[in-house]
């Protein structure tokens, strides 16, 4: 009988043993882990308090306000009300963070102005729900520059919390009509901020004015102005208004769009027949023809490697988007979803086209995802026209009609977020959205001497 | 001579060798119900479930098996104590020591339910559905119960989880919370960063947005200290844009 026992014990060892192993294949005890894959992504609430102003007589501007309107405008963030605030803290010592927890705040934004020669903005950005400040900056610039020094503000904070960069301290170009009743239209070639503030008329023209656009620098701009009669691209520098007219053919010279390189201009012409894609450059104002079709191409746009163009072209018997690659001088269709998509725009991350895309007769903006070459609706409206998107890729602005008059208006690239700039008298058309700009004042000289 | 033993006792194949095995299993799983079993390296994913679908088995085996233990008195005493010895040394190396939780039951491999489904249902019918099950049936296995409440938690989190526009499907941050009975979290710190701190951010605000979670005080406080004092949130985005 022991022996027995003692047989059957080491057959239960064997088993244990056995056991043991598997479990220790199967690993320690293991602690929960939830994983959490899907969310809501509501703005986040941020208050901004009322910046303080050390300084004689009335501050000069609102920087608080500016901040909280920008922040606001891009969706991601619901500014808190200045009459919910429990207190108005202008210094870190001043914080008290269950006053902000209690208002369900998750971000604090405190800041101080004073002017010696220049103007001096700090700012504060504060966690809330942790309780501990994220970050501190100080922007410095021009008085009569104070509410770029606050979209800079707001570019700051916007990097902080959402991971991009800001493009608040951007500027839009766009042209206003004034209709003139059984007279000549007033053309006027309008640079303005991101948010629609402060505009400059750089061209006045009883002549149309169109297809505004940047260089990739931010210092100039080309248009097409027909104040020659005939439809002529020129270029602006925006610092010193110095103006050169590039290009004189006959027939179409329209849809400047400047290499990210900023040396060649790419251009559509007729002079030898049907529409085509030329490139100039710049230096040496030499023509390179892209595109030979008997049928219209136009509307070029680059891709930010500058290694490829994009253009609309009806070859195909509709307008549809086309990619042409310089360096093996192919052409491929990129658009196949609806029967009219045109005027391209490419986000900064070459992935993202915006176009003009016809959807059951209205005219919408769409976005074009070159990896997926998934199409997505972004716009409601029925007529909208000229998207142009911004440096950062998160917002585009686009033409359209509203209450029987043209207006800008812009939209997320994910389509959550829709406003409308301030409309003014007339007709707003064709808005080009500026690349990031390293100064904020380049563009203080420019002014209206340049009336035709 | 070995052979001669074997062929006498034909009840010892048909009944100790059972017994023992039996013996061993109860062992092995008192074991893991006492031990402090941890592991860093290898995490428990819940991908929480709601419908209890149970696994009975184990259970009643074990309470029909008892009174058929006690019966076999002689055999018993005389295989325990050898055996016991040998089990508890073996596993007791392998688990990396974690300063934690008094018991732990280890269950059985979780099976996964798509995210959809889940969000399909509501919160508060499933808060009701957990407390009458908690309460009412003692036959709910631990690792239904402790799934329910992982997917309250996981529903919870998900209303407060606002993604920057800078997060992109796949990125992962992985968050330590610690809890207290109430429910209340009281810590919370990233185990692992994505690498971008909006979005690190984002998940941590999620938690703290949430601040509570008080249907945990109706979790019997054995199941709360094994699983809920300290775990585990993995925030990985599958429904953004790309």
């Amino acid at each position: 009988m022991k022996c027995l026992v003692w047989r059957e014990s080491k057959f239960a060892m064997r088993t244990v043993l056995g056991l043991g192993l598997l479990l220790a294949a199967l690993g320690a005890r293991a602690e929960l882990v939830i994983e959490i894959t899907q969310g809501v992504d509501n703005p986040a609430a941020i208050a901004i308090v009322p910046f303080a102003w050390h300084g004689a007589g009335a501050a000069p501007e609102d920087i608080a306000g500016v901040v909280d309107s920008d922040l606001s405008r891009s969706g991601q963030f619901a500014p808190v009300g200045r009459s919910d605030m429990l207190g108005l803290p202008s210094t870190e010592k001043e914080v008290f963070y269950r006053d902000w927890r209690a208002i369900a705040s998750e971000y604090l934004l405190i800041g101080r102005v004073s002017v010696t020669d220049q103007m001096r903005i700090e700012f504060d950005l504060f966690d809330v729900l942790r309780q501990k400040k994220i970050y501190s900056g100080v922007e410095l610039g021009p008085v009569n520059e104070a509410r770029m020094l606050a979209h800079r503000v707001s570019d700051k904070i916007y990097q902080q919390l959402t991971g991009i960069r800001g493009a608040f301290a951007t500027r839009l170009l766009y042209v206003a009509v004034t209709r003139v009743p059984g007279g000549k239209d007033y053309f006027r070639l309008t640079l303005a901020d991101s948010d629609g503030a402060r505009p400059i008329v750089l061209l006045e023209s009883r002549e149309p004015v169109l297809a505004p656009a940047w260089s990739p620098n931010g210092q100039e701009i080309a248009y097409v102005s027909f104040e020659t009669n005939r439809p002529a691209i020129f270029r602006q520098n925006l610092r010193t208004g110095a103006r050169e007219q590039l290009t004189n053919f006959r027939g179409l010279n329209s849809s400047p769009s400047w290499s990210p390189d900023g040396r060649t201009m790419a251009m559509v012409l007729s002079k030898d027949g049907s529409p085509d894609i030329y490139l100039m450059d710049l230096a040496t104002k030499k023509l390179t023809r892209v595109t030979r079709h008997y049928a219209i191409d136009t509307e070029p746009s680059w891709m930010p490697d500058g290694k490829s163009l994009l253009f609309t072209s009806d070859r195909g018997g509709k307008p549809q988007i086309y990619r042409y690659t310089l360096a093996s001088g192919q052409t491929e269709r990129l658009t196949y979803e609806g029967s009219y998509n045109a005027r391209a725009r490419v986000a900064q991350d070459g992935r993202n086209v915006v176009m003009v895309h016809q959807k059951n007769g209205k005219f919408h903006i769409a976005l074009l995802d070159l990896v997926t070459d998934r199409v997505q609706v972004l716009t409601s409206t029925e007529l909208d026209e000229s998207p142009s998107i911004a440096p950062n890729g998160s917002m585009l602005l686009y033409a359209t009609k509203y209450a029987g008059r043209g207006i800008l208006a812009a939209v997320s690239v994910d389509g959550g977020v829709k406003f409308r700039l301030p409309a003014r008298d007339g007709d707003v058309r064709e808005p080009a959205w500026s690349p990031y700009m390293s100064r904020p004042a380049a563009t203080k000289q420019v002014d209206n001497h340049l009336k035709d | 001579m070995s052979d001669s033993i074997y062929a006498k006792p034909a009840l010892s194949r048909i009944i100790v060798r059972p017994i023992l095995a039996t013996l061993v299993l109860h062992a092995l799983m008192l074991f893991m119900l006492t031990s402090n079993w941890s592991g860093m390296d290898e995490q428990r994913i819940i991908k929480a479930r709601v419908t209890p679908k149970v696994i009975h088995a184990r259970l009643v085996d074990a309470s029909e098996l008892k009174p058929k233990k006690a019966a076999k008195a002689v055999v018993k005493p005389k295989i325990k104590p050898r055996i016991k010895p040998k089990v508890k040394p073996k596993p007791k190396p392998k688990p990396k020591p974690k300063p934690k939780v008094v018991e732990k039951v280890e269950p059985k491999p979780e099976p996964r339910l798509s995210a959809a489904e889940l969000a399909a249902i509501a919160r508060s019918e499933l808060s009701q559905a957990l407390k009458s099950e908690g309460q009412a049936q003692e036959a709910i296995t631990t690792d239904e119960l402790a799934a329910g409440y992982a997917a309250l938690i996981r529903q919870t989190v998900v209303r407060y989880w606002s993604r920057p526009p800078s997060a992109r499907n796949g990125m992962e941050v992985l968050l330590a919370l610690q809890l207290i009975p109430t429910g209340e979290v009281v810590d919370v710190s990233v185990v692992k960063s994505s690498g971008n701190t909006s979005f690190d951010r984002s998940a941590v605000n999620a938690v703290q947005k949430a601040a509570q979670f008080p249907e945990l005080k109706d979790l019997p406080s054995r199941e709360f200290e094994k699983t809920f004092r300290r775990f585990r949130l993995l925030f990985r985005p599958e429904d953004l844009r790309y």
